[in-house]
Parts: structure tokens; sequence; C-alpha cells
């Protein structure tokens, strides 16, 4: 009996933890709440690395390009086969150190994500843990809200250096024809993709900030279940959840969002600022 | 701190720029793209370089926090084992009491 008293004592503990609010349940929204926040924060992260891309990249030579090179050039060895195969590698060294940044700013949210991980397995044990948490989750939020604000300032975001590049050679190439009849028509082509590839440009860049913005709100999301967590329900973290996907979900709102993402993006930087709660937790460099 | 007016007009000067020499490049004979890579790769160097400074402005998490989040996630790993264990511990606890 004396025994059996003993080994009933961890069942007294754990329905005692099971009683200060935090659930299996509670913990995986949890979890899942910080997955969606590292899947739209990768989604702005790549999308945002293919626009630094695309703002530079060259179009491929043709094999017509490569045989007037072939032609023209006065010794072909090595070297000049060389030039011929290097115009990717050119763009992407230039670009390395600029990837290179974006990629480490993004590395901190999927740390974040990691945190929770095996949440559910260990809710009863990890209260603690998830109240340290609360910090890291507000700086990275607001970090990710400041690296979306530099990518609402760059304007190169949604350039497509390819098709500028290759409207500029087409106008040259109907400059360079005499009869006017003839040129006429080349131009008014040439002015059509003008006009559609700004229509193109505009959208890509739209997008980008769009999931720039939709990130920053699911990390603002995740950063007030935390705060909140003894206090929200299952039901409270899921509808939040819900309304956020329903929000971002379809192609009006996602251009809505995107025509004023910065807006957006502000506003949560300024709710985490001016938060009691959260303004303590965060870092001096967040801050400035 | 966002990105200054002059910073996103460099970046505009220096785009335009890179696609005008790429352009000329391009139109170039093998000989000539000898001689014109290096200014480009300068150039998209220049521009990779000057993009990466505005990248890191107030984005990138400290080295230190990466590390405290790590310890936090082990720390949760740890305590869901145990927590496991504690769990399996009840259930026996609980079928031997009803036996």
């Amino acid at each position: 009996m004396e025994i059996l008293s003993k080994m009933a004592l961890p069942v007294f503990l754990l329905a005692a933890l099971c009683l200060s609010g935090c659930t299996e349940e509670k913990a995986k929204a949890l979890r899942l709440a910080a997955e969606s926040f590292k899947i739209e924060a990768d989604t702005a992260c790549s999308m945002g690395a293919d626009s630094i891309k695309a703002a530079v990249s060259l179009p491929p030579r043709t094999r017509l390009e490569i045989s007037r090179n072939l032609a023209e050039a006065k010794q072909f060895g090595a070297n000049e086969l060389e030039i011929i195969y290097s115009d990717p590698s050119i763009v992407d060294a230039g670009i390395a150190p600029a990837l290179s940044a974006l990629n480490k700013a993004c590395e901190a949210h999927r740390q974040l994500a990691a945190i929770y991980t095996d949440l559910p397995r260990g809710y009863l044990l990890a209260t603690d843990d998830v109240k340290k948490a609360q910090k890291h989750v507000v700086n990275v939020t607001l970090r990710f809200a400041k690296l979306a604000q530099v990518f609402d300032s760059l304007p190169n975001v949604g350039r497509d250096n390819i098709a500028r590049i290759k409207i500029i050679e087409a106008r040259a190439k109907a400059m360079a024809v005499t009869d006017e009849k003839v040129r006429a028509p080349l131009l008014d082509a040439v002015a059509e993709e003008v006009l559609e590839n700004q229509t193109r440009e505009t959208l890509k860049r739209t997008q980008v900030l769009a999931q720039f913005a939709k990130a920053t709100s699911y990390g603002e999301q995740l950063t007030q279940m935390s705060i909140n967590y003894g206090q929200l329900s299952v039901a409270d973290i899921l509808e939040s959840l819900q309304e956020l996907s329903s929000l971002y979900g379809n192609v009006t709102s996602r251009i809505g969002v995107g025509q004023n993402a910065i807006e957006r993006i502000q506003q949560v930087e300024a709710r985490i600022k001016n938060d009691p709660r959260l303004s303590p937790l965060l870092e001096v460099d967040v801050i400035q | 701190m966002a990105v200054q007016d002059n910073d996103a007009e460099m970046l505009r000067i220096m785009g335009n720029t890179i696609t005008d020499l790429q352009i000329q490049y391009r139109a170039s004979s093998l000989d000539d793209q000898a001689i014109l890579i290096t200014p480009l790769k300068e150039m998209l160097q220049d521009y990779g370089q000057y993009l990466a400074r505005l990248l890191k402005t107030g984005t990138i998490t400290t080295d230190a926090e990466l590390t405290e989040m790590k310890a936090i996630q082990n720390s949760i790993s740890k305590k869901a084992t145990r927590q496991e264990l504690l769990i399996a511990f009840a259930k026996i606890v609980a079928l031997i009491a009803s036996a």
C-alpha cells in the first residue's frame, strides 16, 4: 500500500499539471502556428531570393547567338568556350553576398519553429521553456517585419532583367530596319511587350511583398499565441489560424494585401513595439 | 531602420547600369567579351555587396540568440522523453491500482 501511495505521486503530479491550462492539443496548436509562420516566411524568403536573381539575370545565349559568336571570334579556344559557359555563374557569383545575407536573416524563424517540434510530447514539463521562447518569438517576428520593409524599399523587386534586355535588343533590331513600313509594326510589337512586362513586373512585386506581409502576420499571430498561451483555448488558437488563412486565401485578398503590404507590416511592428507585455522583451537592435 | 531613398536610388542606377553593360556584352564578339567580362563581374559584385549590406540591417538574429533557441529546443526535447516515461509509469501505477 505504501509503495502504491509513493507511485501515485506522479499520477497526482500529472493531474495537477493538466489543470494548469497546458494540454497536448494546445501544444499541437502552438506548434502548428510556429510551423505556419516558418512555411510562410520560407516562401517569402524564397520569393525574395528569386526576385534578387531575376533583377540581374542574363538571357541564355541562343544557338543563333552562339553561331554568331563562333563566326566572329578571331580565335576560339578553351578561354572563349569558357566565356560562353560562364554567363549564369557571373550573375550567381555577383549576387552571392546578397543571397547569403538573406539566408542568414531567414535562419531564425526556422530555428524558432524547431523549438516547438517536441512540445506536444513534453507540454507538461516544458512550460518554463515555452515562457523562455516568448522573447525569441517577439524578436524574430520583428526582425522579419524589418526584412519585409527592406524588400518593400528595394526598387528592383519584381524587375525582370531578361525581359528588359530582350525589349531593348528588340527595339535596337527594329531600329536597324530602314524600311519604315516594316519597322513600324516591329516597334509596335516592342511597345506591346513594354506594357505587358510592366504589368508582369508590378504583379510580381505585389506578390513578393504580399507574401512578406502574410508571413509577418503569421509571426505576429505566433507572438500573441505565445504570450497568451495560458489563457487561450485550442479553439481560440485554431480560429485565429483559420482567420489568417481566410484573409490570405483568395487571390483578390492577396492582391489587396500586396498593395497595402508596407502598411500592414508597419502596423505589426507598431503593435509589437507598443504592447507593454512585448516591448520589454525586445532586443536593442530591433527597437532601433 | 528601413532602406534610405538614396540607397534605393543607388540600386536603381546600379541595376540599369548592369542591364546596359549586359546588352553591350551580349552584342560584342567573344574577343571583346573577354575584356568586358571583368567590369561586368565587378559591377555585379558591387551590386550584390550593396544589397547584402541593406539586407543585413536589423534583420539578422545573433549567433548567441540562435544558440539560446537551440538550447530551448533541446530542453523541450529532453522533457518530452521524460514526460513519455512519466506517463508510461503513471499508466502502470493506474493498472496496478485497478487490479
